[in-house]
């Protein structure tokens, strides 16, 4: 699998500020978007794990595809820490009994230490309206799945179907092509990444940075002369 | 094209050498007119590298000699005149080919000549397929076979000059495509991922910091890029600033390739305005003649560490370009023709990038100019840029 996965799988989406999830060290498994995809390395298709929209066609009612979550999240599946069946929310493995996901980057595989305190760093918030509680969004009954608005399950790699409920407009955008980033290429077999590709679900808005660096010569054919060029 | 045919002897009438016609060559000693050399005189000494030791003329005389006696041309580097052209003397061939072989010429009996003090075989080889490179015509009138071997003759410079291993292509149009772009003003953060990608993807020098995109940070509400700021260096995305990036636009009605003295910039089939980095003179009308800034002249060697050399190349896109030519923005040519996103659109970590082909009633970029509200940077030029902004 591609470095691009890995990285992916580092900043993975962990699931749910679970109550019982003890330890005191500071969270490692960080949410939110990867700081450089290095993005314009050939992403081939063959090496994206991706799955049928459902619920929305593209331009001219086309069927698309949708990159997979599940194969990226770091902790996936959650019964890797959380006991089986109902109730496993609050039910944890200890912690010699947890085993590693095969989606996890090798750094955090040389050290399950890392996953201690997985969920601590979601602030709970998204979506603002209903208070942003974990079960707005997730199954109580049921780890891996998500609870869409009218009460029916999907799965995670089905987050867009549970964002659209609110962000039509965005969701309409992105099955259009007008949200949202195609893989691979513009022509041939359209694969789009899904929200939580980009968005960290538990905060979607991007974060602040310093850019890349600028040009020498801004906007004219004048060299700067030491002085900030404006 | 000026294409005047012309035979060998004319060809030596070309350089003055009359007197030779008549008496066969008799090797270097028979060079003594060359001074009075008409049209190619100063060319020939300043573009030349003529070898210490030696003069003009006896190098002249000494490939002339050559010419018609027979075979010290070095039939072993790749390119090079083989025996059985020499009966080139019955045949007509182009004037540029003509001199082109006439150099060849000179460079072979000036490599001869100076064998044995300092020039290593590889420097020969490299000398040799330079002057062939500078005879070379234009792309577009090429037939298939040159453009083979000046691909080949590219990139065996390439590993002998910069020690990289590349592959460059001369992938045409492909039929039924022409590239849109579209850019979402509302998307876009500013972290210059793009630009990144774009140094990297494009092999641009990086000694002076070449940079073909450049994004402008503009306040809120405003629209006027004068007022607005390309070189900003702090935490992206301000508060009330949105940003608005620009690159070569492809125009449809491209004001750059009309004032191009040589032809050597044009708008291919598929929409993207290309140049022939060796038939381009420098003369950067092409430069005034944009209203977008978009195109960039090197005014020194460009220079790219061999290792982060892209080898992945397109003879009209990314491949090494030299001092004193124009390069710009080709939609990564060398990626696009392949079905494969720009660069900078497969690096934006936002997804303000939309690319596709307008042609293809179900592509994205289709989508994004039917259903969004777009419009063009001075669009009241009619220069009818490939390249829309809009936003959500």
């Amino acid at each position: 699998m591609s470095t691009y996965k890995n990285r992916l799988s580092l900043t993975g989406l962990v699931l749910l500020a679970g109550t019982a999830c003890g330890g005191g060290e500071a969270p490692v498994i960080a949410d939110g978007i990867p700081e450089s995809l290095e993005a314009f390395e050939l992403r081939d298709l063959e090496s994206v794990d991706a799955v049928e929209a459902v619920g929305f066609t593209g331009p001219g009612d086309t069927p698309f595809k949708v990159q997979q979550r599940t194969t990226q999240i770091g902790a996936f599946p959650c019964t890797s820490c959380h006991t089986e069946g109902e109730a496993s929310l609050a039910s944890v493995r200890s912690r010699a009994q947890r085993t590693l996901s095969p989606n996890q980057a090798p750094a955090t595989a040389a050290d399950p230490s890392a996953l201690r305190g997985a969920h601590q760093n979601i602030q709970p918030g998204h979506p603002s309206t209903s208070g942003g509680q974990c079960a707005t969004c997730h199954s109580s009954t049921n780890l891996e799945e998500l609870v869409l608005q009218n009460g029916t399950t999907a799965s995670l790699d089905e987050a867009y179907r549970l964002c659209s409920g609110c962000h039509y407009q965005q969701a309409d955008d992105w099955a259009g092509g007008a949200h949202g980033k195609r893989l691979a290429g513009w022509k041939g077999e359209r694969v789009v990444m899904s929200c939580t590709q980009c968005h960290n679900p538990h905060a979607p808005a991007f974060d602040q940075r310093i850019p890349f660096p600028g040009p020498s010569i801004p906007r004219t054919g004048k060299i700067p002369t030491g002085a900030p060029h404006s | 094209m000026n294409r005047r045919e012309m035979t060998f002897d004319d060809v030596l009438q070309y350089v003055g050498q009359e007197q030779i016609n008549a008496k066969a060559p008799q090797g270097p000693t028979a060079g003594v007119a060359r001074s009075q050399a008409g049209g190619c005189g100063g060319t020939c000494s300043s573009q030349a590298p003529v070898m210490p030791g030696r003069t003009a003329s006896e190098a002249t005389m000494a490939a002339v000699g050559a010419a018609r006696v027979a075979p010290p041309f070095p039939g072993d580097v790749p390119g090079a005149l083989k025996p059985e052209e020499n009966t080139i003397l019955q045949k007509t061939v182009g004037r540029r080919k003509a001199l082109g072989m006439l150099f060849g010429g000179i460079a072979a009996g000036s490599q001869a000549a100076c064998t044995g003090i300092g020039a290593s075989e590889e420097e020969k080889e490299a000398k040799l397929l330079e002057w062939q490179e500078y005879f070379k015509g234009n792309f577009r009138l090429m037939s298939d076979e040159e453009k083979t071997k000046t691909i080949s003759r590219l990139e065996r410079l390439a590993e002998l000059r910069q020690g990289t291993d590349v592959n460059i292509k001369a992938t045409p149009a492909q039929p039924g495509v022409e590239y849109g772009y579209a850019f979402n003003i509302s998307k876009c953060k500013g972290y210059r991922n793009c630009v990144d990608a774009c140094i990297k993807e494009n092999n641009l020098d990086r000694k002076t910091g070449t940079q073909f995109i450049r994004i402008f940070e503009m306040e809120d509400g405003e629209i006027d890029l004068h007022d607005a700021n390309a070189d900003f260096q702090h935490q992206v995305p301000a508060e009330g600033h949105f940003y608005m990036g620009t690159q070569c636009f492809q125009c449809a009605n491209p004001p750059c390739v009309d004032v191009c003295p040589v032809g050597a910039t044009w708008q291919e089939p598929d929409g993207i305005t290309v140049i022939d980095y060796d038939w381009c003179i420098g003369c950067r009308y092409c430069l005034a003649a944009c209203p977008y800034w978009a195109r960039r002249f090197n005014w020194s060697e460009p220079e790219v560490p061999a290792v982060e050399v892209n080898p992945n190349q397109h003879y009209l896109g990314n491949r090494s370009r030299k001092k004193g030519v124009v390069e710009k923005c080709t939609f990564c040519v060398q990626r696009s023709r392949e079905g494969r996103l720009p660069a900078c659109a497969e690096a934006c970590p936002t997804g303000a990038r939309v690319f596709g082909n307008v042609l293809d009633p179900n592509s994205e970029i289709r989508w994004v100019l039917e259903n969004k509200r777009v419009f063009r940077l001075k669009e009241e030029l009619g220069t009818e840029p490939r390249f829309w902004y809009f936003m959500d």
